[in-house]
């Protein structure tokens, strides 16, 4: 909840700043400190640092939510074929998402962000695809538990398909707010790629788009005399990165 | 002996499986990178046809795919082509390895205590009296360490930079070799290095979840209620039935440790396997990006098998199961 409140607060107040975050260069006002006019002052080019801060969080948002899109689809496809059938089928399917595990997840994102090109699309696809294993474990384990449970056996002795059964009973009814909860927590593992690969370089948002990453790193190369440069950032993404684990309730 | 036999086998195949299904996902991978690194060199014109046929880039990316799987299973790297033009990638790796796995090998190590003794101190497995301040000094100590790895390598440097310069200039201390970290190699720098790894990156959060659920496990076993009973110490019975739980713990953790092994070299400046994938990335060193690449999910699955292997032959659980 605070993590969804955070985000809409960061797309909210974004839309409501005069500045734009990338065009607003003023070298005479560079390295402004915080005032009324810019509540988090200026970078080493004048820009608003907290109309950049806001632009910024865009570059962690788009990808986050298609991570989660495409793991949330293939991680409830793949759970649901492992939990509902057991057997064979779900040896098969804990297999496959083992060998997708046992490479490291930031190893895999780089791969895939070298296969699709470092773009917001590639970070999608690099996270969503590290996190499908873990989303699609949680889902099979949920339905392995529930699909003997009692009220699905009176479902079945009223008349009830399976497909009913499986899609509202189980996934809808009883799955869809782990589902939410690791979602969540995907964006906030996008986030965390996305400060890694701007602040290592190469892979990143690169300037003059702001990304929070991004932010710090050319704060601190550039020795900006105002400390909002880089803290606003880093607390930024600090206090994201807060909000999202416990909601996900994994790293 | 016959079972433990048996569920050995049946270990040993899923490992190979899905060691395989590791190596083609990196070899997919690998197929749909668009260009190559022979545009990067000086003479590459020249030398594509010969490096074009030495690494597989001919064909399509089936063709690719099954080239690079058959290296990758053959363990034949070749050479180096951006990073260090010519050098056998097993090498490379091999130096880099050793090197990371000072890192590494202590941070696992650590990684595990930290989890276990913070999972006890928040009163899992009930062995503390209940406490109000400890569950709630974990918890901070839990949410703190979830601050990415890249920014608690950068708050580590700069901040024993920015403490010491103060007191250089004040001339109250000579100028340590350690200062102006990273670029210092000092065992200051790998101790920093081990912290940071241990704990950032949510390590330490995950640590103590897991260990909690195993602590809170084991204490519910029959065996450890009747120790209770009568009256005997719970703690050494734990300690010896946690071999198993760790191993898999251990195993468990390693792919999230490999991942921010490459941040924490980077952070800190220090040459290893980490830093090395990241440079062969940005440099579009294919042989040692796939190199590196296969050799981490091997790594991954070979703890797993042997934590596998430990309960098999450890856990009557995992027999009883299997029989």
């Amino acid at each position: 909840m605070r993590f969804a409140l955070l985000l809409f607060g960061l797309l909210a107040a974004g839309a409501l700043l005069p500045y734009a975050p990338q065009a607003d260069v003023h070298p005479a006002a560079a390295d402004l400190p915080a005032s009324a006019a810019h509540l988090l002052g200026t970078d080493h080019l004048g820009r608003d640092v907290l109309a950049r801060l806001l632009a910024g969080s865009r570059a962690f948002l788009v990808p986050g939510a298609g991570a989660a899109l495409l793991a949330g689809l293939g991680g409830v496809g793949l759970g649901t074929l492992a939990g509902w059938y057991g057997g064979v089928v779900e040896g098969l399917v804990r297999g496959g998402l083992g060998a997708i595990t046992a490479v490291p997840p930031l190893v895999l994102a780089l791969l895939v962000m070298m296969a699709v090109g470092a773009t917001p699309t590639g970070l999608a696809l690099g996270v969503g695809l590290a996190a499908l294993p873990g989303l699609a474990e949680v889902v099979a384990d949920r339905l392995a538990e529930l699909r003997r449970a009692e009220f699905v056996v009176a479902a079945r002795a009223l008349g009830l398909g399976d497909l009913r059964i499986l899609a509202w009973h189980l996934l809808w009814v009883n799955t869809r707010t782990l589902v939410g909860r690791e979602a969540l927590a995907i964006v906030g593992q996008a986030l965390v790629l996305e400060v890694t690969l701007s602040y290592l370089g190469r892979f990143g948002v690169q300037e003059p788009a702001p990304s929070w990453g991004n932010m710090i790193d050319h704060a601190l190369r550039t020795g900006s005399v105002n400390p909002w440069t880089w803290a606003a950032p880093a607390g930024a993404v600090m206090l994201a990165v807060w909000a999202a684990n416990p909601a996900g309730g994994r790293r | 002996m016959r079972l433990v036999l048996r569920a050995l086998a049946l270990r040993a195949l899923a490992f190979l499986t899905t060691t395989a299904g590791a190596v083609l996902l990196v070899s997919v991978c690998f197929a749909l990178v668009p260009g190559d690194a022979i545009d990067a060199l000086p003479n590459g014109p020249e030398l594509r046809a010969q490096l074009e046929g030495e690494w597989g880039l001919v064909g399509g990316p089936a063709e690719r795919v099954l080239g690079t799987f058959s290296r990758a299973g053959r363990l034949d790297f070749g050479h180096s082509l951006t990073v260090s033009p010519g050098a056998p990638v097993a090498e490379l790796m091999g130096s880099a390895a050793a090197r990371s796995a000072r890192l590494l090998a202590p941070a696992a190590l650590l990684s595990l205590l930290a989890g276990f003794a913070g999972a006890a101190l928040a009163g899992a497995g009930a062995e503390l009296p209940p406490s109000p301040w400890r569950p709630r000094l974990v918890r901070a100590l839990a949410s703190l360490s979830a601050l990415p790895a890249v920014l608690a390598a950068l708050a580590t440097v700069n901040g024993v930079n920015a403490l010491a310069w103060p007191l250089i200039e004040s001339a109250r201390l000579t100028r340590p070799v350690w200062f102006a970290l990273p670029e210092t190699d000092h065992p200051v720098r790998s101790f920093l290095a081990v912290i940071v790894l241990t704990g950032a990156s949510g390590s330490f959060l995950w640590g103590v979840r897991r260990a909690g659920d195993t602590l809170a496990d084991l204490a519910a076993r029959p065996f450890v209620g009747a120790e209770r009973a009568r009256g005997g110490p719970i703690a050494p019975l734990l300690a010896r039935h946690l071999v198993v739980p760790a191993a898999r713990m251990g195993a468990a953790h390693l792919p999230l440790l490999l991942s921010a092994l490459v941040v924490v070299e980077r952070g800190f400046g220090m040459p290893g396997a980490g830093s090395l994938f990241w440079e062969s990335c940005g440099r579009r060193d294919w042989p040692v990006t796939v190199g590196l690449a296969v050799v981490a999910a091997v790594t991954v699955t070979t703890a797993r098998f042997v934590a596998d292997a430990l309960a098999v032959v450890f856990d009557p659980r995992e027999r009883a199961a299997l029989a």
